[in-house]
């Protein structure tokens, strides 16, 4: 979210300093047009003064008659104007006195108006009018335009600073404006689960896209509502008529084992019966648990636990299981942490992959189990010293029904579950839980990671 | 001794009033939480048997009205469900035990008894039955004078067995009062204890201490 509100503010000043970019540009092309179409017009102004010295009425007066009023009025006007006569054999009759050797060429014949680069008099603008046979070309400078300009773009500058320096901070706070109904989407539903599926996202009144999508969403959660739903209404009734059967059988298996009177033969057959029971009933256990919805905490009954307490008695068992089995047990335990956890759970998965690990090792061999904590997670760790597995497995070994290629299998009564069961209590407890096959020697270590949460 | 089963399967309901009136127990089963309401109001019965799956109301709900109506008679659930939570809710909502299907009959037994002696019962603090000396006080064991190891799991399991002698006690049952888990933790655990156990308690005569009922459980004569 945060990422997007950046994205949204740099796109936001970006388009705010282009658009600044292009209005400054057009406006010093417009500005430099208007100033040049100013001084045209100045030039025109002179000419025409320089005319009225060369015209009576309608004729051109003789040379002699008006050069000399022409001259009086271009000395006048010599700081602001430049001023040229050629007759019409293309000889100066008169130019400016003190341009010094300066001299204008010759215009082409379709331009009016046109910039002139000379030396010594800079940048000029020239306008080129006729009066009678004689062409006049009157020229003003225009480095007072191009200092301006400059001018103008160092405004410019400041102006397009000063705008960033505004539209950043600006372009943040309409970004997060605009999130902020996304937000409040977000907040409610990262409270909704499978605990409080009945809560929706408040509607509101305007009719907009955050509106709508409001109302998608809340569709959403109404649909997901009903698969929860539907899955808990499944898992109750799957529950309620399997185990009720297996209830009766298990009841009537009882009542003949204790009543007497079967010979060895049935008793033999009668007692098989009730394992088999137990064992279905195990199996549905954990296909329920597997099915159940909920992921996360809900499914827990959560307690503050010392977690040294917990190793201490499981290592008692373990000891117990590990000595039958003529294996060693070690257990390193340097943990004094109180965890808010579902500890018979955590001791269900604990026992689950000790008797794996048992399965997995030859008489003599040792399992070690270690339970280390700092303030930030609590790590447990069973490792031993079987064949391992083959690396392409280790990853697979957590799924549902997974059992192991080559594995004989049936001599043990493997469900398949237990691990993907291991799994789910961890992950309920927001932990982690992953396989490897040992550094140093054959074996694999299985490490729990759990958060503390403060 | 007065039992009323509340159970909409009638299967279940069957064998249940017909076995527990064998146990010698008075027995009324019904189907429904609004006939349950009608027994409890008209006559005081000292354990109700609840399974959580009626016809017209849940289960946990019926318990919740009878103890806000003032009935204060013992409560074991039987239920096929046995999520955690709906376990949690159960003992919460004032119900007395809780056990889930499928169940032992003879577990079941232990359970209404537990239930009825629950009051009267006084615990005593040395027990001693085949030679076997317990103390609770102390937490001393000595066989045919012979002081005995034990650890704390050991201890307990004989407790367990010294209380019960006679009755069958189920491995559901030994596994949920030992290590106070309603899972499957591991299922050679309790044999190998139950094994260990012999040893340190072999008879001089050779009868067995620990009699093993197969697919049922353990039971001390």
């Amino acid at each position: 979210m945060s990422s997007m509100v950046a994205k949204l503010t740099v796109a936001y000043t970006l388009i705010v300093i282009l658009t600044m970019l292009v209005m400054l540009a057009l406006g010093r092309f417009i500005l430099e047009a208007e100033m040049v179409r100013g001084v045209d017009l100045l030039n025109k102004a002179e000419f025409r003064e320089i005319r009225n010295r060369m015209v009576k009425g309608s004729l051109v007066l003789p040379e002699q008659s008006f050069i000399g009023d022409v001259q009086r009025d271009a000395v006048v006007d010599a700081s602001l104007y430049y001023l040229q006569i050629r007759r019409p054999d293309g000889s100066i009759l008169y130019k400016s006195q003190d341009a010094g050797d300066f001299e204008l060429p010759p215009p082409a014949p379709d331009q009016d108006n046109w910039f002139y680069n000379s030396t010594t008099l800079g940048e000029l603008r020239v306008g080129k009018y006729s009066v009678g046979p004689y062409e006049i070309q009157v020229a003003s400078s225009v480095e007072n335009i191009r200092v301006l300009s400059k001018r103008y773009y160092g405004i410019c500058g400041i102006l397009l600073a000063v705008i960033l320096v505004i539209s950043v901070p600006t372009g943040y706070l309409l970004s997060r404006y605009a999130f902020s109904p996304i937000r409040r989407i977000q907040r409610t539903a990262a409270r909704i689960s499978a605990e409080n599926l009945r809560e929706r996202i408040p509607e509101r009144s305007a009719r907009d896209e955050v509106a709508d999508l409001i109302r998608l969403l809340n569709a959403m959660f109404d649909r997901l509502e009903i698969s929860f739903t539907k899955l808990w209404q499944f898992s109750g009734y799957a529950s309620h008529e399997l185990k009720t059967p297996l209830a009766l059988i298990k009841l009537y298996a009882e009542r003949l084992l204790l009543g007497g009177g079967l010979d060895t033969k049935q008793k033999e057959a009668v007692q098989q019966q009730m394992e088999c029971v137990d064992h279905l009933h195990s199996v549905i256990q954990k296909l329920l648990f597997i099915a159940r919805p909920e992921a996360g905490e809900e499914g827990l009954n959560l307690k503050p636990q010392q977690t040294s307490d917990l190793v201490r008695t499981f290592a008692e068992d373990a000891e117990v299981l590990c000595e039958e089995a003529k294996l060693n047990f070690e257990v390193a335990a340097n943990d004094k942490l109180t965890m808010s956890i579902d500890a018979p759970l955590i001791t269900q998965v604990w026992f689950n992959l000790l008797s794996n690990a048992i399965k997995a090792s030859k008489p003599g061999a040792t399992i070690r189990f270690s339970s280390v904590g700092n303030d930030r997670r609590w790590q447990v760790v069973i490792s031993d010293q079987g064949r391992g597995l083959p690396g392409a497995e280790l990853k697979n070994i957590f799924q549902p029904f997974y059992k192991l290629q080559g594995d004989p299998g049936d001599e043990s009564q493997g469900s398949g579950l237990g691990l993907a069961i291991c799994e789910k209590i961890i992950k309920m407890h927001h932990g982690e839980i992953r396989a490897v096959n040992n550094a140093g020697g054959p074996g694999l270590t299985i490490t729990i990671l759990i958060p503390l949460r403060h | 001794m007065k039992i009323l089963i509340v159970e909409d399967d009638k299967k279940v309901g069957q064998f249940l009033q017909r076995n527990l009136s064998q146990a010698a127990y008075s027995c009324t089963w019904v189907e429904t939480s609004a006939k349950a309401f009608d027994q409890l109001t008209e006559q005081p019965y000292d354990v109700v048997i609840l399974d959580l799956t009626l016809p017209d109301q849940d289960g946990l709900e019926f318990l919740r009205q009878c103890r806000e109506a003032g009935f204060r008679e013992p409560v074991l659930i039987l239920s096929a469900r046995d999520a955690v939570q709906d376990r949690i809710k159960g003992l919460n909502l004032g119900a007395d035990d809780y056990l889930p299907k499928p169940f032992s009959f003879e577990e079941l037994l232990a359970r209404i008894r537990a239930l009825l002696r629950r009051e009267a019962s006084q615990k005593g603090t040395v027990y001693e039955h085949l030679g076997i000396r317990l103390d609770l006080v102390a937490r001393t064991v000595t066989h045919h004078g012979k002081p005995v190891d034990l650890t704390a799991r050991e201890f307990a399991l004989l407790e367990l067995f010294m209380l019960n002698h006679g009755r069958v006690l189920t491995r559901n049952l030994i596994m949920e009062k030992i290590w106070e888990s309603t899972y499957d933790l591991d299922p050679n655990l309790l044999d190998v204890y139950m094994r260990r156990m012999r040893l340190k308690f072999e008879q001089p005569d050779g009868s067995p201490v620990f009699k093993t009922l197969r697919g049922i459980g353990y039971q001390m004569p």
